[in-house]
């Protein structure tokens, strides 16, 4: 394993060897390489005399790996590094660290010519089809300029022929090569934009957001040119995308990124399936899908709070501020990826305890990944007077209860009740707890008995009381809670505590 | 079935621009009941935020105009309020939360100001008053630390975080509805969760109506009860939300939903785009708009524009093939 100096904070005791190598698909070389990439942005205060103040780790220590003829799929909210890791590729932005490998050769050594050439051989296609195209230039001649840059073609006319057939590739009219942008709708200018892209014959492609600022229906235009110019041209796509259903439509593998980290890879199939970084989980079950039937269906984790400033990164894992299943050494390590047994590699302290337990292979093991000696569950009922969405009343529920006691969390979790259900509901006091936890715990399967027999709720102040309701992709699993209420024992009292449903489902 | 709270009847809104006449809203009607989510859905140039302008009566005259058609709210039409009383209704009785939370803030004043100047105006609150309702709001909305972030301005708050606070200033005074326009398109996605489950959660307590405005389906499909899709300035089908997704009835809606790519299909699922573009608003084909992109249009759709017409309970659709329209073929 090699983890270079530059590498910040603590990394896992015994870290395992598998960093040296990432998703593999069997023993093919990949066409793109990236190894510890780190792009760092030096953050300058001072009018004349700067001083770096601070650092932005935009990527730091990133392994990606597309095979040719695949799409990776670079996924991650704004902020996340995503841009950064494309444009360093192409060496638009510097690395800082690390390495860049296009079939084999390292891109970071290349000069002048190299470079051009290399230029030659990746191509990208922006955002915005607006501003990435010169408003004073035809668009054939935006088409034709990167082969005279690259002097593909000494002859004009073959040039010309070539922009024609690129309009063609791309279902642009010929007449239109005469034209200017600003006559263009934005989903004919990103074909501009994919045609420009093609003209130097590149194999990879970059693609940076290529869809989002277009409309539905001219969306699914540009994702299908994407589909087909993929098998004619026998292109490989870095496709970067904050939108998880685009990204699911294109890619073959997927990368996840948080504050410059990749936290899970792998095959796309496996990661949309069954997520197992609680970013991606939270991810994906973010995105809606457009049918109310799957929708009432659905698990979901809402996110607690916004992503952390880069300039000032969490310790530990990046994720931890933000993460429902945080333990005490995600806020001192900072967890290093591992692979798991379908090849996956997720960077996770949770995940890579269960790879050593051998649980992971039966995540329904966990409680919200929580190991089952720290939790708690009796089985609730659905309130009648609970007036709730599809979605919930759907579910079986379960409860779980907690209590904090000297350092000692007895969590108790109840099945879900809705934001709305504030009112009406009651909740069980301490006594009817302790009697009904003999009652409850027959049918719950999923609970240690012998964890439950010590609870002990004589000297608590307050029971810590969340809702949660089966997760339906996951039998004997559960969903992060939406609410939470603290029952203080002395006072008889019930309060909501408002900032848990933040992440809370 | 709730009583209606919202009826927009006829209603059109054109502008005159240099590039001529633009009908951004044609003769449209719909109803938003009390309680319920209702979605306005379509790409952009559809007219659907300029229905939620129309509503507000923030159509910018000119080059706008409001040129018929009667929008009652509680009973009264908006349209025929004078210009006070219509302010009395802004901001009150309806609250309204826009795409960009940065530019519907004022950067200069703190948000304790913000919020309590609504409280002040329309509910006559002292200033002591309004500032503990202002940091009870804050609250309300799940942002920690309430007292602090009061005396904040909004540059030091996140994207989020300032739509949250949107969202506390448009549900201050109680409003019976709420109109979302674009309310999440520039947050990620994590954070547009976080948004739609706190406006869902505080209207749904309050018994507020919520219009929500969105081009995207994953959204409607999750939180709409009834759905109205809108093409160049027309409503195209108005029906359940559920109804819609199962089984769409204009070919624009079909069109729409076999193009989006859903997160929960498998990898390479033929995905069906809508051929051609948007129409120019100025220009638009004769009989029905969306003829050029239609798979089903036959010789009547070029020459008549369909009315909207109720084919069954609570579902409308304005096209001539509607009954051999499917999302499955």
């Amino acid at each position: 394993m090699s983890v270079p100096p530059a590498a910040s904070g603590q990394t896992s005791p015994g870290a395992p060897e598998d960093r040296a190598t990432p998703v593999s698909s069997g023993g093919a070389t990949p066409i793109l390489e990236t190894r510890d990439l780190k792009v760092y942005f030096p953050v300058k205060r001072g009018l004349i005399i700067q001083r770096t103040v601070g650092v932005v780790k935009a990527v730091d220590g990133v392994d990606i790996q597309i095979m040719p003829g695949e799409t990776l799929g670079l996924v991650g909210e704004s902020g996340s590094g995503k841009t950064t890791l494309g444009r360093a590729i192409l060496r638009l932005s510097d690395a800082s660290g690390g390495s860049i490998r296009y079939e084999g050769e390292d891109v970071l050594a290349l000069r002048g010519r190299e470079m051009r050439q290399l230029k030659q051989k990746i191509a990208m296609v922006f955002q915005d089809p607006y501003g990435s195209l010169n408003p004073r230039m035809t668009v054939g001649n935006i088409v034709a300029e990167p082969m005279l840059v690259h002097k593909i073609f000494d002859d004009r006319s073959k040039i010309r022929d070539r922009v024609m057939e690129l309009f063609d590739t791309v279902g642009l009219n010929r007449s239109m090569a005469t034209r200017y942008p600003h006559e263009f709708s934005g989903g004919q200018r990103q074909r501009i934009g994919i045609a420009r892209a093609l003209a130097s014959g590149p194999s990879l492609l970059i693609c940076d957001e290529p869809v989002s600022a277009l409309d539905v229906s001219i969306q699914a235009q540009i994702i299908s040119l994407f589909d087909r110019l993929k098998v004619e041209q026998k292109l490989t796509y870095l496709f970067i995308a904050h939108d998880l259903s685009v990204v699911r439509h294109v890619s073959d593998t997927v990368a996840v990124m948080y504050l410059g980290k990749v936290v899970e890879q792998g095959d796309a199939d496996a990661i949309y399936r069954d997520p197992q970084h609680p970013y991606t989980q939270a991810l994906l079950s973010a995105v809606p899908i457009p049918d109310p039937e799957v929708e009432g269906k659905r698990a979901r984790v809402v996110l607690k709070g916004d992503m952390p400033s880069p300039l000032n990164p969490p310790k530990g894992c990046v994720f931890n501020t933000r993460c429902p299943i945080a333990e005490d050494q995600c806020f001192v390590d900072i967890p290093l990826p591992r692979t798991l047994p379908d090849g996956r590699q997720v960077a996770c302290h949770v995940v890579s305890r269960g790879i050593d337990s051998g649980s992971i292979a039966a995540p329904d093991a966990r409680i919200n990944g929580r190991p089952l000696e720290s939790t708690f569950g009796l089985l609730g009922t659905e309130p009648s007077s609970q007036r709730d969405r599809p979605i919930i009343s759907r579910g079986r529920l379960a409860m779980l209860v907690g209590v904090v006691l000297l350092g000692v969390w007895i969590a108790m979790y109840l099945g879900n009740f809705g934001l709305g259900a504030e009112k009406e509901h009651s909740i069980v006091p301490s006594a009817v707890i302790e009697s009904r936890i003999d009652e409850f715990i027959d049918g719950f399967d999923c609970i240690r008995e012998d964890a439950v027999v010590q609870l002990d709720l004589s000297n608590a102040s307050y029971a810590r009381v969340l809702y949660l309701k089966d997760n339906p992709s996951k039998p004997g699993s559960y969903l992060p809670p939406r609410v939470e209420y603290r029952y203080h024992y002395a006072e008889g009292t019930i309060e909501a505590i408002p900032e848990v449903t933040d992440f809370c489902y | 079935m709730a009583e209606v709270l919202l009826k927009v009847k006829n209603l059109s809104t054109l502008f005159r621009t240099e590039g001529g006449v633009v009908k951004a809203v044609d003769n449209i009607s719909f109803e938003v009941r009390a309680g319920e989510t209702f979605a306005l859905v379509g790409e952009s140039g559809c007219g659907k935020s300029v229905t939620a302008l129309s509503i507000m009566r923030l159509i910018p005259t000119p080059p706008g105009e409001i040129t018929s058609g009667t929008v009652e709210f509680d009973g009264i039409d908006l349209l025929k309020l004078r210009n006070r009383e219509m302010r009395a209704i802004r901001g009150s009785k309806i609250g309204m939360i826009f795409q960009e939370p940065m530019s519907s803030l004022n950067p200069v004043l703190t948000i304790q100001s913000q919020l309590a100047e609504p409280l002040k105006i329309h509910m006559k609150l002292s200033s002591g008053a309004a500032n503990d309702r202002a940091e009870e709001l804050v609250n309300m909305v799940g942002i920690p630390d309430a007292r602090a972030r009061l005396q904040q301005y909004p540059h030091e708050l996140s994207g989020g975080q300032r739509q949250r606070i949107m969202i506390a200033m448009a549900m201050s005074c109680a409003p019976r509805l709420l109109i979302a326009d674009e309310a999440t398109t520039a947050l990620d996605v994590t954070i547009q969760a976080q948004i739609l489950d706190l406006m869902q959660d505080v209207t749904e307590q309050s018994g507020t109506s919520l219009l929500i405005i969105t081009h995207n389906l994953g959204i409607v499909a999750r939180y709409a009860d009834r759905v109205a899709v809108m093409y160049a300035g027309k409503l195209r089908e108005v029906s359940d939300a559920s109804d819609m997704y199962a089984e769409p009835q204009h070919p624009y809606t079909v069109g729409l939903l076999r193009s989006v790519p859903r997160l929960d299909s498998d990898k390479g699922a033929p995905l069906t785009p809508i051929a051609g573009e948007i129409p120019d608003l100025t220009d638009l084909p004769d009989g029905c708009a969306f003829n050029p992109r239609c798979l089903w249009a036959v010789e009547r759709c070029f020459t008549d524009d369909p009315e909207l017409e109720e084919i069954s309970t609570g579902k409308r659709v304005a096209c001539f093939e509607h009954a051999s329209v499917s999302l499955h073929d």
